[in-house]
């Protein structure tokens, strides 16, 4: 247990390391959907309809998808 | 029952191909790489398109967004506009401006870029600074030292120093630096002679002569060697230049596959078998025109193959070695010594002096008769001013120094420094996991980006490293095929090399462009260095 202990430097560095991961992700995402050439009030923009339509898209699963595949259930069975 | 078979030869190259690429990977010797004419074109990757033209279909919503803004006045027009009066046919184009204003814009920074020292083998860039998105732009007064990746510095003579300066620097201070006069009146000088002579005899062909400016020589020689009733065949992915000069001379324009030897032959058997359009009579001559090295895939014209069917046609062939005179074959002749074939079967030569001879203009070659019919009837000859001293006798030098007349070897050790310069950073690239298009042999390296964002991000990260690279997009390579493309120089060492070779590794995982789907996807800590090294200094 001794032994998988990171010290404190190590774990400062893996931080580190994780934020730097997170900021490469976000950089492909401006890359590969063009975004990196907008202006930021166009980022802003397009960022928030996807926001939108995602969160949107999940919720209605959350709501709507149990009570769909237990009526399927049942015309199946 | 043909195209059948054609779509089967097809698909055993493809495979072919790709079986040839892993082969090459694993086994590296030294004999497969003293002439091994690989070529590859990899396929773009399903995801990588799909991205792009999403990327691209954004980018347009957004420009519609923009031009709505614009139109109802809420936002500034900052372009020159069109005043559109009643009855009149517009001035612009609809998509070019569109694209000019909304995407072109937005990434202008990293086109034309100023420089501000020779551009050698190291480049000083001029930083600048925009407040308003690239539609103005404020110079720092910082100059970037930056190894020069984009120039078309072959062998190296673009310096400014050495024995070709200060022979042109004596040339100015005998002749005077212009001519005042086209060649037809009073311009004809004495080293003009000197520079057709010497060229001809590198081409080993009859006679030559030389233009001022390279596009020029064959937008306006094209329509001398044919006219109305006659018919060019020209690769589809000929230069402006050459598009221009076919166009301007009204003969009839038929295109064929890049590089595609079949579908060549099948045009020319159309056009034998049927004719002029309408009338059904012969054409009165045919032309092939090919390029030695097509300057945005870094592919090699196929010449042997071509020779011989202009030969079984009785076809005329023109061969622009803009690119390949100087840098390809091993005494640097171009493509003619490359494929080891007779100078005399091509009819017409053309090239520039502005790659390998770090000058400007163009110049002809070919038997002494066509050439002195040239010399009569060239537009570019007769209305042009005359080539400038100190150009000419920066080729006259360079030539000198090329073909050994200067006593030293320096020209053949720059030829060879260019092909070894070439091989190492071709084969690191492919074995990083880049696409790297065309000839393993030829100095014009592409490396395929394929989305619009990544353009500018790879130009600027590439810039913050200190490494200027040129890349392109629309309207010069297809829309979803944008790259980078690194032009090798003889006067590249191996650190620069190295050098640019790391900073295009760390550029491409930052951005992701490993797309290759042959080659595996290595880092540059991951290669085995110790077979490049022995490989270059050998």
């Amino acid at each position: 247990i001794l032994d998988t202990y990171t010290t404190g430097l190590e774990m400062f560095s893996n931080i580190r390391r994780f934020f730097k991961f997170i900021h490469w992700l976000y950089l492909q995402y401006l890359l590969n959907t063009a975004l990196y050439m907008l202006e930021p009030w166009e980022r802003l923009l397009f960022s928030t309809l996807l926001i939108g339509i995602l969160s949107t898209a999940i919720y209605s699963a959350f709501v709507f998808l149990p009570h769909h595949v237990r009526s399927l259930m049942q015309l199946i069975s | 029952m043909p195209e059948k078979v054609n779509a089967d030869q097809g698909l055993d190259k493809k495979m072919n191909k790709s079986l040839s690429s892993n082969s090459k990977v694993k086994h590296f010797n030294k004999k497969e790489s003293l002439f091994h004419n690989y070529e590859d074109f990899e396929e773009t990757p399903t995801s990588a398109a799909v991205i792009t033209v999403l990327g691209y279909a954004i980018l347009t919503a957004l420009g519609w967004l923009r031009d709505f803004l614009r139109n109802i006045g809420f936002e500034e027009k900052k372009t020159a506009n069109d005043p559109n009066p009643k009855d009149f046919v517009p001035l612009y184009q609809s998509y070019e401006c569109f694209y000019t204003r909304n995407l072109y814009t937005r990434i202008r920074d990293v086109f034309n870029q100023p420089i501000a020292s020779v551009a050698g083998a190291k480049v000083e860039v001029m930083e600048r600074l925009s407040d308003d998105f690239n539609w103005t732009f404020k110079f720092s007064g910082k100059k970037l030292p930056s190894i020069n990746l984009g120039s078309y510095n072959y062998l190296g003579f673009a310096e400014n120093q050495g024995p070709c300066s200060e022979q042109a620097i004596k040339s100015i201070e005998k002749y005077g630096v212009t001519t005042s006069s086209t060649r037809h009146e009073l311009g004809n000088q004495q080293y003009m002679k000197e520079l057709e002579c010497l060229m001809a005899e590198y081409l080993s062909m009859e006679d030559c002569i030389a233009f001022g400016m390279g596009f020029a020589t064959n937008a306006l020689n094209i329509p001398i060697l044919v006219g109305k009733g006659d018919l060019i065949l020209s690769d589809r992915l000929n230069h402006t230049s050459l598009i221009l000069g076919a166009r301007l001379s009204g003969a009839a324009v038929h295109t064929f596959d890049h590089n595609d030897i079949q579908d060549l032959e099948s045009k020319l058997r159309d056009a034998i078998i049927h004719g002029q359009p309408r009338t059904c009579r012969p054409w009165k001559k045919i032309l092939i025109i090919v390029e030695g090295v097509y300057s945005m895939e870094g592919s090699l014209c196929k010449l042997s193959e071509i020779i011989e069917l202009k030969k079984k046609y009785k076809a005329y062939l023109y061969v622009d070695e803009a690119h390949s005179i100087g840098a390809i074959g091993p005494r640097g002749r171009g493509v003619v010594d490359y494929w080891k074939v007779n100078a005399n079967d091509i009819d017409i030569h053309m090239g520039t002096f502005t790659k390998s001879f770090g000058s400007a203009g163009g110049y002809l070659a070919g038997k002494k008769t066509l050439i002195d019919h040239i010399r009569v009837y060239s537009h570019s000859a007769c209305y042009s001013s005359s080539m400038s001293a100190p150009i000419v006798q920066q080729i006259i030098s360079a030539l000198n120094i090329i073909m050994g007349r200067d006593g030293t070897n320096d020209g053949q050790k720059r030829i060879q420094q260019l092909a070894c310069n070439v091989r190492y950073f071709r084969r690191q690239l492919v074995d990083m996991g880049f696409i790297v298009y065309g000839n393993d042999n030829s100095p014009v390296v592409p490396v395929m980006i394929f989305m619009p964002a990544k353009i500018a991000a790879v130009n600027r990260e590439m810039l913050k490293r200190g490494c200027a690279v040129v890349t392109v997009g629309f309207p010069a390579t297809a829309l979803t095929e944008s790259r980078v493309r690194f032009c090798i120089s003889a006067g590249h060492t191996k650190e620069m090399l190295d050098h640019a070779l790391k900073s295009m590794d760390e550029v491409g995982q930052l951005v992701s462009l490993r797309y290759s789907k042959q080659n595996r996807h290595r880092r540059w800590h991951e290669l085995n260095h110790a077979d490049y090294d022995k490989e270059y200094l050998s």
